[in-house]
């Protein structure tokens, strides 16, 4: 399995691409047509690759980016979604059960991990980076969670990262879909530096050259190059009271009625955006997730894994809703943008519905995900956000 | 070879000096090097999970665990919860380091916050079960964080609140709860004087009724009289309930509640009343509490609250209930609620504190075994486990026996009161004394970072110590359990019935011959349990109601991990109680062999419990940013790089 530290592999076709300079590997994510979307073979290598760099005392530092203009576009749905058609949702579990390890492997991760995250980073894109200790934001980083409106939920440990932006901005962030720009991405916390563009090679030169695993000295060469950017004026970064005041409350109808008093008070375009993205939502899938990012605000990153899992594998099983082939269709196969969900409305989803995601998926086979033992829980893992 | 070694030891010093002083701006946050070092290892790591934790925590807090975890989540969010970071973790406590005032207006801050955030809502406009269960949970949410905050809320929406809502009428409730709810005025409750607090029939207040007006006139005829420890009265309650005695055309009726009003809604204080604090506190300073004169204070008639009593606009006196004794006890039985909340509060305090020192004993270890040995984790101690492990046996049993009773309080009836009376009484007595015996263990039991405010099981202490004498004296409220099981047992004699209600059919069968040998089996089984623990009246009728609770929780369990452990923590309280109560070994229920053998057993029963520790107080739901860094990974927490320069 891990023969593969030695020589440098650059073939093509390779969908994880490796460079080895003196202490640090840079991997590349090389699948530019489909926007770097996480195969399962990506996944795989991946997760190879860590586990051995971490053992391996030569390696001390790790680069992770896209080729092209994305950083990471998510998980690859459209596999997914074959699995479940050719009737073996259970192919589908496995390639979740495996991308949740490597998020949970750099969310504990002993060395440092630096994204560059310039472009699209959604759902399984941020799970491969925001975990992991160093996110670099440029002018061309896009950020989104847009699995609500998918019939889904953000997975891959956002229940753990979104819960911990400040106040209720992961609630914002989770349930709207809402996309940020590199500057929001950094007063959020979810970057920890913004680079221009322009100067990432130089950056990455630097990094190079480095031997060190020290977090301290990783962390001031990025500062070199970085730069303060500036929010722009209609950032939801700048309406953390409003924010505050709708996604702090109790359930989604009321966020929702919170959002329309808003907006009768003042006309406001943001306001009827973020609205309508939630109408536009799946009511399941807002219901789950405000649940899921709640729970997750209390718990550590691996329980946190560890229930996404329960809840993507009942989804996938598609007994409790079928709200998430339906977005499939809808988005990414038929492309008509116009899901029929079921239950259409929010009021007619129960407490007992949403509790159901949350308890044990009934089958045979099926366990509970089992992550593997690491040292450098949890403190550690907490401190990167 | 002592020099030698000294100058070894300075060497040694001077390195670890060294290395805390920064040679260069990058070097004072560098991690020190831990090579040969102690490093935490979490918990987590080791300990097992054989049962689930989550169902756990369903069968201990309840109900309402979606909505506990929203406001644990609300007050975690925000800044007015003070979060601190240690050592890569959030904590959520109050700023205990304020002064009084700064104190206080914190609590009103959060009050205020979560108030807007609609945490208050339907707290006394709501109707049925499900809004009074979110309110009970909500309470306890907040008492985890900081006892000042419930207090001050229980204050306002169960005693004012409570007071308006049981001893008033419609008019009183049309007026008042639903600005109650919104905060458009603070209430408080004057109910203690300097010279009466649980002897509330003697308390010297006196009112007078003048027909000529239409008003009441209400004194504070000496000083003994003044109203004393009124939270919320030395800063922010615009209105209060007064307790007074009713003086009708010279007859005295006996105590009757008035609403009065206090301050304006600038803030000033009203004519006819004064006001002063009480002063700094060995805990609760968040709480403002205030003392109360009042001269001559006139208030209109609409304000006496009428459930019981009334006086007519001409000044005549209308009762239902003419026996004063009955008219006051009916006229108390509505506070039942305070004693249910602070019972149960007790428990949750008693978890923060065991969920803290056991979560340090899994990680904190001293001395070895052998030398150049790794050392000892705390918890495998035999005499560390016996000095927690039988308090956490017994907060699960109380947890029971908080549930049980907001139970019946919530499904109370006129003919329940009495029960809801006496097994109130006795469980806030029982839980808060548990409490404190439990804050002062674990405290020892984290050594000197007990005494760290940061690490809160110390700190508790005066927090919560105030529990054993508010809302009836804990010793007072046990002798009137013991009087009302007394006469229970007259009355039954008297009429030659068996007994019914109060948990005491039991005593209808013959006394049970204890064997002389008991073995394990015996040692556990619930009959042997249930027969011992009738003994030595308050305290036994309340060791043997809670045990109780705790085999009717374990019935709804079906078999499994999570019966198995119940199961050991059960015998586990019901053989400490045994071997706590000398009751036994006085009259002769338990030989001195048995006694031996049922001390032999819980030393037995702790070394079953360890493996489950962990898993125990997991199951408590408190989150990690509720606890203190003792709890959680205390290098990193105390390490150089985590001081603020």
């Amino acid at each position: 399995m891990a023969s593969c530290t030695s020589a440098s592999v650059k073939a093509q076709d390779d969908q994880v691409l490796v460079e080895e300079t003196l202490s640090a590997r840079t991997l590349i994510l090389n699948r530019p047509r489909q926007l770097n979307a996480l195969s399962n073979q990506m996944v795989s290598r991946l997760l190879e690759l860590f586990i051995a760099y971490e053992e391996d005392p030569n390696v001390k530092l790790l680069v992770l980016k896209g080729n092209g203009r994305a950083f990471c576009a998510g998980g690859d749905v459209s596999a997914v979604v074959r699995y479940i058609r050719e009737g073996d949702w259970k192919l589908g579990a496995k390639f979740f059960a495996k991308e949740y390890i490597l998020n949970y492997v750099m969310a504990t991760y002993a060395k440092p991990q630096v994204s560059i995250l310039n472009g699209i980073v959604m759902g399984g894109g941020a799970g491969a980076s925001i975990h992991g200790r160093f996110r670099v934001a440029t002018e061309n980083s896009v950020f989104a969670m847009p699995e609500t409106a998918l019939g889904l939920f953000p997975d891959v440990g956002a229940s753990y990262f979104l819960s911990r932006l400040p106040r209720f901005f992961g609630e914002y962030v989770g349930l709207t879909g809402a996309k940020l720009d590199g500057a929001e991405m950094l007063e959020s916390g979810l970057a920890t530096h913004f680079v221009p563009s322009a100067k990432l090679s130089l950056l990455e030169e630097a990094l190079h050259k480095e031997d060190s695993s020290d977090p301290v000295t990783i962390s001031s060469i990025i500062d070199k190059y970085s730069q303060q950017p500036y929010l722009k004026e209609q950032s939801a970064c700048l309406r953390l009271d409003v924010i505050d005041r709708c996604f702090s409350r109790r359930t989604v109808e009321e966020i929702l009625s919170a959002l329309e008093r808003e907006a009768m008070n003042k006309a406001d375009a943001w306001i009827t955006t973020t609205i309508q993205s939630l109408k536009k939502a799946s009511p399941t899938s807002l219901k789950i997730s405000l649940r899921l990012i709640r729970e997750g605000r209390l718990q550590g990153v691996g329980q946190c894994l560890v229930r996404e899992y329960r809840m993507v594998c009942h989804v996938m099983q598609g007994k409790l809703s079928k709200d998430f082939f339906e977005g499939c269709r809808a988005i990414l196969l038929d492309k008509d943008k116009n899901p029929k969900w079921e239950p259409s409305k929010l009021e007619l989803i129960s407490n007992n519905m949403v509790e159901q995601y949350f308890l044990k998926v009934v089958d045979e086979e099926w366990e509970d995900l089992k992550l593997p033992a690491r040292f450098h829980l949890p403190g550690y893992a907490a401190a990167k956000l | 070879m002592a020099s030698q070694y000294s100058s070894e030891r300075a060497w040694f010093r001077t390195r670890i000096l060294t290395n805390h002083f920064p040679s260069s701006p990058s070097l004072c946050v560098s991690p020190l090097e831990s090579n040969a070092c102690l490093s935490y290892s979490p918990p987590e790591l080791h300990e097992s999970y054989d049962f689930d934790t989550n169902e756990m925590r369903k069968l201990l807090d309840m109900h309402n665990i979606e909505d506990r975890d929203w406001l644990f989540g609300l007050m975690r969010q925000s800044k007015v919860f003070n979060p601190q970071e240690k050592g890569g973790r959030v904590y959520v406590a109050p700023d205990y380091n304020q002064s009084m005032e700064q104190q206080r207006e914190m609590t009103m801050r959060r009050i205020a916050y979560l108030l807007e955030r609609g945490v208050f809502n339907g707290w006394l406009t709501g109707k049925g079960l499900e809004s009074e269960m979110k309110k009970f949970a909500f309470l306890e949410v907040v008492g985890i964080f900081d006892h000042s905050l419930s207090v001050k809320l229980g204050v306002h929406f169960f005693l004012w609140g409570g007071a308006i809502k049981f001893f008033g009428t419609e008019r009183h409730h049309d007026k008042w709860l639903r600005d109650t709810e919104t905060y458009a005025i603070k209430g408080c409750f004057a109910m203690s004087e300097l010279g009466h607090g649980s002897n509330v029939r003697g308390i010297e207040t006196l009112t007078v009724y003048d027909s000529k007006t239409g008003e009441f006139v209400i004194n504070t005829p000496c000083e003994s009289a003044q109203k004393y420890w009124i939270g919320g009265a030395a800063n922010h309650a615009t209105h209060t309930i007064v307790f007074s005695q009713l003086n009708i055309n010279g007859s005295n009726q006996g105590v009757h509640a008035f609403i009065a009003q206090i301050r304006d809604a600038d803030g000033n204080i009203c004519p006819n009343i004064r006001i002063a604090d009480c002063g700094h506190k060995i805990g609760l300073n968040g709480v403002d509490n205030g003392r109360i004169w009042f001269n001559n204070l006139r208030i209109p008639r609409e304000n006496l609250l009428n459930s019981v009593a009334d006086v007519s606009s001409d000044g005549k006196y209308l009762s239902a209930i003419k026996d004063p004794d009955q008219r006051f006890a009916a006229f108390l039985a509505p506070l039942t609620s305070g004693r249910v909340t602070i019972a149960v509060s007790a428990i949750y305090s008693s978890k923060i504190s065991l969920a803290t020192a056991i979560r340090y004993s899994l990680t904190r270890r001293a001395f070895s075994i052998t030398p150049n040995g790794p050392e000892v984790l705390l918890l495998d101690y035999p005499s560390h486990q016996r000095r927690l492990l039988p308090l956490l046996a017994k907060t699960y049993a109380m947890s029971f026996a908080g549930n049980y009773l907001k139970m019946i309080y919530w499904k109370r009836t006129p003919e329940s009161n009495k029960t809801l009376h006496v097994v109130s009484s006795a469980f806030k007595a029982t839980l808060t004394w548990h409490n404190m015996r439990t804050l002062q263990e674990c405290r020892e039991a984290c050594g000197g970072q007990g005494l760290k405010t940061e690490n809160r099981v110390g700190h508790l202490k005066s927090e919560y110590d105030v529990q054993t004498t508010f809302e009836g004296d804990n010793n007072v409220l046990m002798q009137q359990v013991s009087k009302a099981l007394l006469a229970e047992y007259v009355a039954t004699q008297k009429k030659k019935k068996p007994f019914k209600g109060l948990g005491l059919e039991h005593m209808n069968e013959p006394c049970p011959i204890i064997p002389s040998q008991l073995t394990s089996t015996v040692l556990r089984s619930t009959q042997f349990q249930g027969y011992q623990l009738a003994e030595d009246l308050g305290r036994a009728f309340s060791d043997r109601a809670i045990l109780q609770t705790f085999m009717e929780a374990e019935a709804t369990v079906s078999v499994g991990p999570l019966k198995n452990v119940l199961s050991l923590l059960r015998s586990m309280y019901a053989l400490t109680c045994m071997e706590e109560d000398a009751a036994f070994l006085r009259y002769g229920y338990l030989s001195t062999e048995n006694a031996a053998a049922v001390r032999k057993e819980v030393t037995k029963l702790c070394s079953e419990v360890r493996p489950h520790a962990l898993a125990l107080v997991s199951s408590f739901g408190i989150p990690d940013a509720f606890l203190g860094p003792i709890a959680y990974n205390w290098i990193d927490a105390n390490s150089w790089s985590s001081v603020k320069h």
